[in-house]
């Protein structure tokens, strides 16, 4: 090998991986880098889309803070009725499937008949259901006046209430 | 031209016959300037002087010439306007010039130029076996020339420093020792031809010598051939050695009358021709006609190149390796940064929506739906702290109470309250509707169109969420 062919053989294959490496670093900056700044833009705007989906939640907070500072166990609104009204003849209760919240939470739903009792009492015993921790509240009321001032009347209440689910059973 | 591959900045001009030796010694300083500097006149002791000269660890290039009479210099001229095409042409065009064949020679190219739509260029060639004899003379002396320069183009440059020829004249280089005469004849475009005198005058302070009448004939051949038809005036520049010698010829060629033109004066012409030879090594010129070359390469030189090649080759792979990392660097770190935003994705997304596992790309559709079945899910749990129908009945109660109205039937839900009861006037069932438009209730009232016996009038109010 003649000085001529080997300098150009040593220089032509060094300018070949120059070449190369100039044709990578120019792909990576003209191709590649552009795509993958786009993917990571793209992935910054998914984490804020994240960021935006969880305070659409973060309005349940409050509501969550407030459960877990009480028992967890509403008292029974036949509890409540005696506690308001003693000596007045209680309702008949009759309790409904329980609807499932975030766990360990569950929605408790309880239907009260008042065949027969003053309105001033039951105002009492909505009063206390209201100020129960966790408190019931009257989803829906009828009542049928049994005389001219309405100072007594039959009753039909559906209470709700948030509980806790007892350890170990399936939310 | 060529680049001298060596960087050094000490050359030694070396002019070495039969009849004794000069060795100038050329240094370029750190703005570029040349100095030189007479080292040695003497028939031997040069390779020694020039070892003594050089400090130990200095590289230095040798430059020797080969004589006039063993080359061929031819100006040659190619109809093209590239100098790159003319050079491809130009070995063929000195070929049929040479009195003998080129494969047996070496050849170089010193001179390359566009002279309007042609390029005019200078062929010099010397037969190997002259070019071999002469550096086996050098070796004898102990001299391994790196380059091996043309005689007559060295003298005529030397002459050329001197200042250059005037427009319109000749200029006549005559480099005279015992050994041969030169005589480079051209003008201010450079040189044209070359004659010599192979059996010069002998220097035995004789005029005339037996030499003579022939050197005063090859004289006024030159002197005819440099006027040309146009009868040019001519410039004499003479140089060579011994001094006397050149000297006592000069003198005596100039009393010719056909031999009359301007001296060009010659600062030490006995070392002209070895400091021309120093200084065209470090200035290049002389790489462009150096005729060791191929076969002839000086071996230390062909390192040098090969090193410089390495050198070269490694420098650029150097710089291609660093560009490539940096790229790499920088695509390694953007795929960092893209698997950490995706590993921080997932989780997120697992926690947000409570799942065990998700899966890659779908991420947010998968916490999306997570989370809206939560939110339906909790929904009811807002409203477990609104206030329920107990308030509406109050809030109702309380305004009956105050426009005398009582209830018969009442039905409250979240959505729908349904009210029959009577009052002591038609207009008193409208405070319990205001009440119920205040808690944003569509409102519908009937009121019966007479009271009843008793003097109450009958109601019903209902209010709805819109």
């Amino acid at each position: 090998m003649t000085l001529s062919t080997l300098r150009r053989v040593a220089i032509g294959t060094s300018a070949a991986f120059a070449l190369a490496a100039l044709g990578w670093v120019g792909w990576i900056g003209a191709v590649d880098a552009p795509a993958r700044h786009a993917r990571l833009e793209g992935l910054r705007a998914e984490l804020r889309e994240l960021g935006r989906l969880e305070e659409g939640l973060e309005r349940f907070a409050p509501y969550w803070r407030a459960l877990e500072s009480t028992s967890g166990a509403p008292p029974a609104p036949a509890d409540l009725w005696a506690a308001v009204a003693p000596g007045l003849p209680g309702p008949e209760v009759a309790a409904s499937a329980e609807q499932p919240l975030r766990p360990p939470w569950r929605v408790r739903r309880q239907e009260l008949s008042f065949a027969e009792t003053a309105t001033d009492a039951l105002g009492a015993f909505l009063e206390a259901c209201g100020t129960a921790r966790p408190p019931w509240r009257a989803s829906s009321l009828r009542l049928h006046a049994l005389d001219a001032g309405a100072t007594r009347a039959r009753v039909w209440l559906a209470l709700e209430a948030a509980a806790r689910a007892p350890e170990g059973t399936t939310p | 031209m060529q680049t001298v591959p060596m960087r050094t900045r000490i050359s030694y001009g070396v002019d070495i016959g039969a009849h004794g030796g000069v060795c100038v010694r050329a240094v370029r300083d750190w703005r570029g300037r040349v100095q030189t500097t007479l080292l040695h006149r003497a028939d031997g002791g040069i390779a020694e002087a020039i070892r003594s000269d050089l400090r130990p660890g200095r590289a230095a290039l040798v430059c020797a010439a080969v004589s006039a009479t063993d080359t061929a210099i031819r100006r040659l001229k190619v109809p093209f306007a590239s100098r790159r095409r003319a050079r491809k042409v130009l070995p063929s065009l000195l070929d049929v010039q040479l009195p003998f064949r080129l494969e047996d020679a070496v050849a170089a190219f010193p001179e390359v130029r566009l002279d309007g739509g042609n390029v005019v260029g200078l062929g010099v060639a010397c037969p190997l076996d002259a070019a071999w004899r002469r550096l086996e003379d050098l070796a004898a002396k102990g001299l391994d020339p790196e380059i091996l320069d043309c005689e007559a183009l060295a003298a005529w440059e030397s002459a050329a420093r001197e200042g250059p020829p005037a427009d319109g004249a000749a200029r006549i280089v005559v480099h005279a020792t015992p050994e041969r005469w030169l005589l480079a004849i051209g003008d201010a475009r450079g040189l044209e031809t070359v004659l010599t005198l192979r059996n010069p005058p002998p220097d035995d302070n004789a005029i005339p010598g037996e030499g003579e009448p022939t050197a005063l004939r090859r004289l006024r051949a030159a002197a005819v051939v440099a006027r040309g038809e146009a009868g040019r005036a001519v410039e004499w520049a003479w140089l060579g050695r011994p001094a006397a010698y050149v000297a006592r010829w000069r003198d005596r060629a100039m009393g010719e009358p056909a031999l009359a033109g301007r001296l060009v004066p010659v600062e030490a012409p006995e070392a002209a021709l070895a400091r021309a030879l120093a200084v065209r090594a470090l200035e290049g010129s002389a790489w462009a006609a150096n005729l060791r070359r191929g076969r002839l390469a000086h071996r230390g030189w062909m390192r040098c190149q090969q090193r410089e090649a390495v050198r070269a080759a490694a420098a650029l792979l150097a710089a291609a390796a660093l560009v490539a990392s940096v790229g790499a660097v920088h695509r390694w770190r953007l795929g960092r940064e893209e698997a950490a935003l995706r590993d921080r994705l997932a989780r997120e997304a697992a926690r947000l929506g409570g799942l065990a596992r998700v899966q890659p790309g779908f991420e947010v559709r998968m916490a999306r739906e997570a989370v809206e079945r939560s939110r339906a899910e909790w929904a009811p749990v807002e409203r477990l702290f609104q206030p329920g129908p107990a308030a509406v009945l109050a809030g109702l109660l309380r305004a009956a109470t105050q426009a005398g109205a009582s209830f018969h039937t009442v039905e409250i839900t979240d959505r729908v309250v349904n009210i029959e009861g009577s009052g002591p006037s038609r207009d008193s069932p409208r405070a319990l509707g205001d009440l119920l438009r205040l808690l944003g209730r569509e409102v519908r009232l009937v009121t019966c169109e007479a009271p009843s016996p008793e003097g109450r009038w009958s109601f019903t109010l209902e209010g709805r969420q819109p």
